[in-house]
């Protein structure tokens, strides 16, 4: 264990200048640790006895990432979509959104619309600038 | 809802190419990014730079070289105080990355290694059990975690190892594994085998405690692999109350600390990190285990 300089991280404003990428080389598929052979032979096991379960309440706070499978563009998106205005309208509009009402649904809309745009470099790049500002007055505000 | 902490992860050096962003609600512990969510994002082997912003507790980007959040890791941190940084990282290899919050306000934190609070006593307790058996333990055991398993495979090309079965995918474990040297007689080759065991922690009766969820027993391949696998299964399975016990037995130490929580943190992690220099390790030689009061 230690901490090596392959990353790091500095506090403060987010850099716009790029670096030098790493030696690019082809990737394999990882190889399975210490804790993963293959189940050959006589294999498989069995769970808990009821009696020693916890409580099923006990889960940890966890977030997923991965957007509702029925999920698409709310009528607003629409909007903007069908009028054909500029991207940086729509993003200007979501972060509108999301002061205005920050709550679980509306975060987790702006996030979905915002991570499809950021497949994109250049509207990733516009993403950046308004998450900056409302992550500044959000987070900011709580901190202080 | 409150924005506890956020992350944006980029393809490539500077803050550049496409982008994901991803963060915590206030009083969340983990989030989870899975190969599946990096791919549509365009992030997978490729996570090269990145911003974190976190006002409520530490904020942790974990960015594993496997798909489900064990083997290598590199950790990029920030302390609350330091609300927003950037981070660049040149050797990417990354299949999935865990989000986690720690050090959070108004909360004491106390840690243990899981190797140093475990691992003599799992040898002690394993070599009484197998005392006057053919069976003897083969070097030290891999102490490490299982987060978040997903069985079946659903979703892409997912991972799963053995017990996953028996595990909630929305639950976070300790896994013990160890090998065992079957000893036959001559003129007979030995065998070997494999036992899992995987561990809940969970406050409760203000004290850490622990349950064994589940057990996996996997003996070489061979014409006496079953009759192996069905004497040991017994003793594996009716292993796990005493690992329980043993276990709770070294978390009474919690019992002073009044905890609220428990988590797990990748590798040995004793101190909370800030901003810095990454830490890199693997999740097979350790884990941290955090007691929150």
């Amino acid at each position: 264990m230690s901490r090596a300089s392959r990353g790091s991280v500095t506090v403060g404003r987010p850099v716009e200048k790029s670096s030098e990428p790493g030696g690019g080389h082809v990737k394999s598929r990882p190889c399975r640790g210490a804790a993963s052979r293959p189940s050959v032979g006589g294999s498989h096991g069995g769970g808990a006895n009821e009696a020693s379960r916890p409580p099923r309440t006990l889960t940890p706070r966890i977030r997923r990432n991965t957007p509702p499978a029925d999920w698409w563009l709310p009528d607003w998106v629409r909007e903007h979509v069908d009028s054909n205005r500029p991207v940086d309208d729509l993003i200007a509009e979501a972060v509108r959104r999301v002061a205005g009402s920050p709550h679980e649904a509306t975060i987790v809309t702006v996030q979905t619309l915002f991570n499809e745009l950021s497949r994109n470099p250049d509207h990733a790049a516009a993403v950046r600038v308004a998450v900056r500002t409302l992550l500044d007055k959000h987070l900011r505000r709580r901190a202080s | 809802m409150a924005i506890g902490a956020a992350a944006q992860l980029y393809s490539d050096p500077g803050m550049k190419g496409s982008s994901l962003l991803t963060g915590l609600a206030a009083g969340e512990r983990y989030g989870l990014l899975n190969y599946g969510d990096l791919d549509s994002a365009g992030l997978l082997w490729s996570v090269r730079s990145g911003t974190m912003d976190s006002s409520d507790s530490n904020l942790n980007v974990v960015l594993f070289d496997n798909e489900d959040f064990d083997g290598n890791f590199l950790q990029l941190s920030i302390g609350r105080e330091d609300h927003d940084a950037t981070f660049e990282d040149s050797g990417n290899n990354t299949w999935s990355v865990l989000l986690i919050a720690s050090n959070q306000a108004g909360t004491t934190e106390t840690r243990a290694s899981f190797v140093n609070l475990f691992r003599s006593k799992w040898d002690s307790l394993l070599d009484k059990l197998l005392q006057g058996t053919q069976l003897s333990r083969e070097g030290e055991p891999t102490l490490t975690w299982r987060m978040f398993p997903v069985y079946p495979p659903s979703e892409g090309y997912q991972y799963y190892q053995n017990g996953d079965q028996f595990l909630s995918s929305d639950l976070t474990y300790l896994h013990i594994q160890q090998e065992l040297l079957v000893t036959l007689p001559w003129y007979w080759s030995n065998y070997n085998a494999l036992v899992d065991y995987y561990i809940q922690l969970f406050v409760a009766g203000n004290q850490v405690q622990a349950s064994v969820a589940a057990w996996y027993l996997t003996v070489d391949p061979g014409a006496k692999s079953s009759k192996i696998w069905n004497l040991l299964a017994p003793q594996v399975q009716s292993g796990m109350n005493a690992l329980q016990s043993q276990l709770n037995n070294e978390l009474a130490f919690t019992s002073a600390l009044n905890p609220t929580d428990v988590y797990l943190l990748p590798g040995t992690q004793l101190t909370s990190l800030g901003a810095g220099p990454a830490l890199v390790g693997n999740t097979f030689n350790d884990v941290t285990i955090v007691v929150v009061s």
